[in-house]
């Protein structure tokens, strides 16, 4: 299977030059006072595939965690450095942290399945996040299970557990589930690593269609998969132990030395 | 599953089968005794007589055991209603907004709580909970604080560590990715809590009641000491509430008292008190077992 056209888009110009979805602002992340990251600074544009490259262990996730603010939830890890989505900041006072987190979805890179039907998989954040009422749900199920090209697979199988899925499968399944919230942006967290060539191929291909839709962050230590998929590129290296973003831009202007 | 099921025979699985046997062969043994010890009342009272039996005057060698089993599984119902909410309660609270420093410090406090010897939770029972209990009473005009309410409030103060530290230990069981998933979505923390968390850890909770259940069951000298020890007291009509704020008698109050001393001599006598012994090992194996096995379903889920 081969995707059906080059992925990487020369069109940097204009990404570029419109409006920012995202803006990381001179940002730091500590651990007790240790430094991990130090003084990143990018912005990412609307319906932009952002790639975060670089070794690993060099904070990658950690400073994915940091977009959608899902870093606070158990670590001791402060931050300093702003992150503005939309221009309006991330840690201002009042910051509805939950709304955000539904306007910034995230894939993790084992599938998160939970363990009940594929149908109550799907509608799991909708139900709770998205004022719709109850019948329009099985339109929403149907139209999310396609835009990650599942629905032919497990349209008999809705009200079937969803774990008996392939770990595939199961992937695109939490797509749909964040598809279902509608976000703007869709954090992805090594999103192939745990799986297959074909798999991964699959995931690729939706990557290269929702960003007509949506727009990407997504962390890889894959260097062909940034190379096929990304716009531009953050690669972190580490020095000292410590997290720098060593280029900002298209991925082949970046030579490894650094890394 | 990647235990090593297709391992060659070993010296650990040996053992583990040779011990599992013995402890097998040791219930069934037990079971054994019972059965023959209380041979003489079965056939007196017949099975239905025996269980069904509302009337228990020794003298008489009348020998029916229902309110014995009435009391025993109305203290034990009283405690578990007790004991759930506020026990699952606790253990949200903990494994949820305490921060880690402080929840271990809580943890160790709740553990120690259940090491307590019941003896002493009697003793406290006296004290202060069944003239509390006989305030509470007072309009319905009660006879004394020793009642069965008292018993089963007692017993649940008393299984609420249990309850609560394995409700713990399973809401803290369910991996931090489903959490991360369901914030990731723009779940608040409660949401998450009731639609992630506590559907995966509800076999580990179901199991963490049962076990309390188990232990309430069996429980013998704080429910001696606050019973009252009525015999044949059993509710008029099927929802009378009546008995439960009057002196009863459970299966281990009526086991733990001076009649079965004095049982001894006479074989029939004996062989009732023999099968009160049975019917409770049945009981409290039936829950425990019943525990355990919701205990270990909660790992195939994960």
């Amino acid at each position: 299977m081969k995707l059906e056209e080059p992925v990487t888009d020369k069109s940097g110009a204009n990404l570029t030059t419109s409006k920012p979805v995202l803006e990381v602002d001179s940002l730091s992340i500590f651990a007790g006072g240790r430094p991990l990251l130090q003084r990143i600074s990018f912005s990412i544009a609307v319906h932009e595939v952002f790639g975060i490259i670089g070794p690993s262990g060099v904070g990658k996730t950690t400073l994915l965690r940091t977009l959608n603010r899902l870093l606070e939830l158990d670590s001791e890890l402060s931050v300093t450095g702003d992150i503005r989505f939309h221009g309006k900041s991330n840690f201002a006072g009042g910051t509805d942290v939950d709304a955000l987190r539904a306007k910034i979805g995230m894939i993790f890179q084992q599938p998160v399945v939970f363990p009940t039907t594929v149908y109550k998989n799907v509608i799991f954040g909708l139900r709770h996040v998205t004022p719709l009422p109850k019948k329009q749900y099985p339109e929403v199920v149907e139209q999310a299970l396609k835009e990650v090209s599942l629905w032919n697979q497990v349209k008999e199988r809705l009200h079937e557990s969803a774990e008996h899925l392939s770990l595939g499968q199961q992937q695109r399944l939490c797509l749909a589930r964040t598809l279902a919230v509608d976000p703007e942006v869709i954090l992805m967290d090594e999103p192939t690593s745990a799986l297959d060539t074909q798999s991964t191929q699959a995931i690729e291909q939706l990557i290269y269609r929702l960003k007509e839709t949506r727009t990407i962050v997504l962390v890889t230590h894959n260097l062909a998969q940034a190379k096929r998929l990304t716009h531009r590129v953050a690669a972190l290296t580490a020095k000292d132990n410590i997290g720098r973003l060593a280029h900002l831009g298209p991925i082949h202007e970046w030579t490894e030395e650094g890394a | 599953m990647i235990r090593g099921e297709h391992q060659s025979f070993s010296m650990t699985k040996a053992m583990s089968l040779g011990f599992s046997l013995l402890a097998f062969g040791f219930l069934g043994c037990m079971v054994g005794l019972f059965l023959w010890q209380s041979l003489p009342v079965w056939q007196h009272e017949g099975v239905l007589g025996y269980l069904f039996g509302t009337e228990w005057f020794y003298r008489a060698d009348r020998f029916g055991i229902l309110s014995m089993v009435y009391g025993t599984l109305a203290v034990s119902v009283i405690a578990v209603l007790l004991a759930t909410p506020i026990g699952i309660g606790a253990a949200l609270f903990t494994a949820e907004i305490l921060p880690a420093s402080l929840r271990r410090g809580v943890k160790l406090t709740i553990e120690l709580l259940a090491g307590i010897p019941s003896v002493v939770y009697g003793l406290l029972g006296i004290l202060f909970l069944r003239n509390w209990i006989y305030t509470l009473l007072e309009p319905f005009d009660p006879i004394t604080g020793d009642t069965l309410l008292t018993a089963g409030i007692l017993l649940g103060i008393m299984i609420l560590p249990t309850v609560m530290t394995l409700s713990e230990d399973a809401i803290r069981g369910v991996s931090a990715s489903y959490r991360d998933a369901a914030r990731g979505l723009g779940l608040t923390s409660f949401e998450t809590v009731r639609s992630g968390i506590l559907p995966i850890a509800k076999p580990g909770i179901v199991a963490a009641i049962l076990l309390g259940l188990g232990r309430a069951l069996g429980e013998t000298i704080a429910v001696f000491l606050v019973v009252g020890r009525q015999d044949n007291q059993l509710p008029e009509s099927l929802f009378s509430l009546r008995p439960i704020i009057e002196p009863g008698q459970t299966l281990t109050s009526k086991l733990g008292g001076s009649e079965t001393h004095l049982a001894y001599g006479n074989p029939l006598h004996w062989a009732a008190i023999a099968g009160l012994g049975l019917v409770l090992l049945t009981i409290v194996a039936a829950v425990t077992w019943l525990g355990g096995r919701l205990a270990e379903e909660r790992h195939y889920n994960e």
